[in-house]
């Protein structure tokens, strides 16, 4: 497709109807927190926006009180059920449902309909609204890569948990010997032809740009764009941290879950604090049952750490900065390629320099010795080194003062104003 | 009836009758000194013999044999000519050291059973399959199968009265694994294993012919042209070809004998494709022993070859040859069975309408893949059931067809390059071909043949394409062997993939 409309005219900024496949009233995922600070950011400027979203009610239920399949949640806000869509929630079984919900996109009359995910959206969805609105832009952020991989888009590899480089039908049936080469062709067919309904694609990294780009997706209708954080943490103050007292402090925010390496990093930690007793690090997110619910190997390096090791519990997304503030590296050990972790943002936002895998959109987003450190993704004596050499103070002071501010307002709308222009390739900011 | 010649001459006579009032019938038999065969004629007076239309002979092991005498069965069937008046049956022998012999016995001087079809129904078994076989060799001078009785003739009541194979058994008389297969251009196999463990040693002769019965109920007995049988101890395996239009039943009548026992019986065929077919020639499940392996090699690759022989001409003839096709034509996706295959063509929808005018359809998911495009009201779809029937389909629109498979539409999918799917479309006219190839050279369902003739114009190397699993050792050699012989004689092109 190509995008021949330049929306909004001379001079007034284009409607854009934001669709997610989720609310972050209801969870809290990357994605849709990226998607509705978009749609807040864009209204906050003046434009006509609109925010449509998913939502999966217990038992199917209706988000609307005469069972209606979509119900306006707020002034332009409206949530849509998936019960009518199939269960890998890519397509629609009922087709009256979907019809009904491209009546109300269509409806909205926007220039722009920027969806943030194609998963509880559908690709049918998509093709029949560009169908149905041949006048408007269609354009999507790819947060993640469930159309290359379907090993939930992670691109590791299911029995051994190896990073997976590159998508072939081949490869995939070795990760999944119950399906057929013919199915796993079918699939990407199915996701490419889903895909190519749009007229341009927005990622959060070059990272998985550069995944988009290999697995069959034209980089030539691509920007690279970094998600926006939000109004109120661009608002909070950055201070240069104190090197001396912050340098031996390290902190994780995540979930105890399979690829975020906190198996990783506590026994990396204890092996560290062996070292040097004055290190301490805070775990939050999760407290030491969950943790050791998810891992139970982990007891005896927890042990090890004794009170160096704290867990903190779950925290407030909105004290996140502060938190991160308040030490001296965030640690991000995912063994996982992480496509623009938004850990990364916040981190930087809060001008604390990070220690993290030396993979994918952590290697990208954090430079080398720049603006952190990078250690052997899943290399538990590696990150021990890394958090030795992190806790010198030169090194955090000097790391520290070269860590940059996270994309602004500005630049982010600019950037979405051009590419809803229908402007050629851009470069915008990345990290 | 008994008859005493002399100490080296006896005969029984077991009808002497009217097969219809142009033709007459003498069944007997004749004990004659070992080593000579009886000469047998009729005569309407003394020195006026009448033409003999068949004269079939045959062992009767019902009746006893002395020393160095044999004992040599008959089925004369004769000519009555409108002045005959009498009718006399002379037998003789050839000579030899007892020198030679000749009697006459004038058949209406004694009261010998005149009607022809009930002795047939109660005569020796081999002896009337024999008339029976003979008689579908020559059913136009023989009348035996044109009696007013029924569409066997006189051996109705008889066939009546055989064991009946319904397409295949565990087991069967003496038999296991059963089967009669028969393909669409009239190729039939009968096999089976024997399971007598203890039987002495011995050879089973095989041979048949078919009752072929037509839709609308008419039958007839036909020969098997090319008839050949595998030379085993252990089974049979006996092969032929029968005369039959599309859509009629074909029983094979089959006669095996092994030593001193026999078997006939009745064998409704199968309609089969080519695999199950070949597997019916190789006696798959059944153990035989290392000689009998060896000698259903050696026959089945005779089969083979000459199955390739015949069909070489046939085949080199086809015009498979994939051409780009402008707009307007039918797009045939005889594959979609796989959910995801519908939603690729729904995604696919806005570039197919503009490529094609009519989409036919079949496979599991081309209900849903159909919904989806009827919905939108820009194409004619159909759905069949199968592809056999989606290939009928498309191939009555006339214009040009586009028959693409699951691959295909994946390739063009991924690519983003819907043109593709014009790239190889054929004229309808020649999709027969395509029925035609599968029925002697499909190496599966219709699907799969369709699948390879695709494949094929795409450029892939027949040799590289998969034949189905056969049994592995050297017969599943063998059948692989032929099936991508047959596929490279067929001249294919196209746009390469």
């Amino acid at each position: 497709m190509s995008g021949q409309m330049r929306p909004g005219g001379a001079g007034r900024p284009p409607s854009v109807c934001v669709i997610s496949h989720a609310h972050p009233d209801f969870s809290k995922g990357g994605g849709e927190t990226a998607a509705y600070r978009q749609y807040q950011t864009l209204a906050g400027e003046g434009w006509r926006a609109s925010f449509v979203s998913a939502i999966e009610l217990p038992n199917g239920q209706s988000p609307a009180d005469r069972g209606e399949s979509f119900a306006r949640y707020g002034e332009s806000e409206y949530l849509y059920a998936v019960g009518g869509m199939e269960d890998d929630r890519l397509w629609w079984r009922s087709a009256e449902e979907r019809r009904a919900l491209v009546r109300l996109l269509a409806g909205l009359k926007a220039d722009v309909y920027h969806f943030h995910h194609y998963w509880r959206v559908g690709l049918d969805l998509v093709a029949e609204l560009a169908e149905a609105r041949p006048d408007a832009r269609m354009v999507v952020t790819l947060h993640e890569m469930l159309a290359i991989c379907s090993h939930h888009g992670q691109m590791i590899r299911t029995r051994s948990r190896e990073l997976c480089r590159k998508e072939t039908a081949q490869r995939c049936l070795t990760c999944f010997p119950d399906q057929t080469l013919e199915r796993l062709r079918l699939r990407k067919a199915l996701m490419l032809s889903g895909l190519r309904h749009f007229h341009h694609f927005i990622y959060p990294s070059h990272f998985i740009a550069e995944r988009y780009r290999a697995w069959g997706l034209s980089p030539d209708r691509a920007t690279v764009l970094e998600n926006y954080l939000g109004d109120d943490l661009l608002a909070l103050p950055r201070r240069r941290p104190d090197s001396a007292r912050l340098s031996a402090r390290f902190a994780f925010f995540g979930q105890p879950t399979e690829f975020k390496g906190l198996d990783v990093l506590i026994p990396a930690f204890a092996a560290a604090v062996q070292e040097d007793p004055s290190l301490g690090l805070s775990v939050y997110g999760a407290t030491e049952a969950e943790t050791l619910r998810f891992f139970p190997q982990l007891e005896k390096a927890i042990e090890e750490a004794g009170d160096r090791l704290t867990f903190a519990g779950r925290y407030d997304a909105a004290d996140v900065v502060g938190l991160m503030s308040s030490v001296g590296w965030v640690i991000m050990p995912s063994i996982w390629w992480e496509n623009s972790p938004v850990v990364i943002q916040e981190a930087k936002r809060a001008g604390t320099p990070l220690i993290v895998s030396g993979i994918g959109g952590m290697a990208e987003k954090v430079q080398e010795g720049v603006d952190g450190l990078h250690f052997r993704a899943g290399s538990a004596p590696d990150l021990a080194r890394a958090l030795l050499q992190a806790s010198e103070p030169q090194t955090h002071e000097r790391l520290a003062g070269s860590v940059r501010d996270v994309i602004g307002r500005d630049e982010f709308v600019g950037a979405l104003r051009a590419i809803y222009a229908g402007e050629e390739r851009l470069d915008a900011r990345a990290a | 009836m008994y008859f005493e010649f002399g100490r080296t001459l006896q005969a029984g006579l077991d009808c002497a009758g009217d097969v219809s009032p142009d033709q007459g019938a003498v069944f007997g038999w004749v004990r004659h000194p070992a080593g000579e065969l009886p000469e047998l004629r009729v005569e309407g007076s003394p020195g006026e013999p009448v033409e003999i239309l068949l004269r079939d002979l045959h062992p009767r092991r019902d009746v006893d044999v002395v020393e160095g005498m044999a004992v040599t069965g008959f089925s004369l069937i004769h000519d009555i000519p409108r002045q005959m008046t009498g009718r006399i049956l002379v037998i003789g022998t050839s000579g030899g050291p007892t020198g030679r012999q000749e009697v006459a016995v004038d058949l209406l001087a004694y009261d010998l059973p005149v009607d022809v079809q009930a002795v047939t129904l109660n005569r020796e078994w081999g002896a009337t399959y024999q008339l029976l076989r003979a008689s579908a060799l020559d059913p136009v001078r023989i009348g035996t199968l044109r009696a007013e009785e029924g569409p066997a003739g006189i051996f109705g009541d008889w066939l009546d009265r055989l064991p009946r194979l319904a397409g295949s058994a565990d087991w069967f008389m003496d038999f296991r694994n059963a089967r009669a297969r028969l393909l669409p251009d009239g190729e039939l196999v009968v096999s089976g294993g024997l399971n007598m463990p203890d039987a002495p040693p011995g050879r089973i002769e095989a041979m048949g012919c078919a009752m072929v019965r037509a839709p609308g109920g008419a039958a007839s007995v036909v020969p098997l042209a090319a008839e050949t049988s595998a030379p085993l101890e252990g089974g049979f395996v006996l092969s032929g070809i029968v005369a039959a239009p599309p859509g009629c039943t074909v029983e094979a009548l089959v006669q095996l004998r092994r030593g001193d026992s026999a078997w006939w019986f009745r064998a409704e065929a199968t309609p089969a494709g080519l695999p199950d077919f070949l597997a019916a020639l190789t006696l798959p499940g059944i153990e035989i022993s290392a000689a009998d392996s060896g000698a259903l090699q050696s026959w089945l690759r005779g089969v083979l070859a000459e199955r390739s022989r015949a069909l070489h001409g046939y085949l080199s003839a086809m015009a498979l040859s994939g051409a780009p096709a402008g707009p307007g034509g039918t797009a045939l996706l005889f594959d979609m069975n796989d959910e995801y295959a519908a939603r690729v063509l729904a995604l696919l929808a806005p570039q197919m309408e503009a490529r094609f005018a009519r989409i036919v359809l079949s496979g599991a998911a081309a209900g849903r893949a159909a919904a989806a495009l009827m919905r939108r009201g820009r194409a004619e779809v159909a759905v069949e059931s199968d592809a056999e029937s989606a290939l009928t389909l498309a191939a009555q629109g006339g214009g040009s067809v586009a028959p693409i498979d699951t691959a295909a539409l994946v390739d063009a999918a991924i690519e983003g390059n819907a043109a593709r799917l014009t790239a190889n479309s054929l004229p309808a006219g020649s999709l027969p071909y395509i029925a035609g190839l599968h029925a002697v050279a499909g190496t599966g369902t219709m699907e799969t043949t369709m699948r390879r003739v695709v494949a094929m114009m795409a450029g892939v190397d027949a040799s590289a394409l998969p034949v189905p699993a056969q049994r592995p050792d050297p017969i599943g050699g063998l059948i692989a062997e032929h099936l991508r012989g047959l596929w490279e004689m067929v001249p294919m092109a196209g746009a390469p993939r």
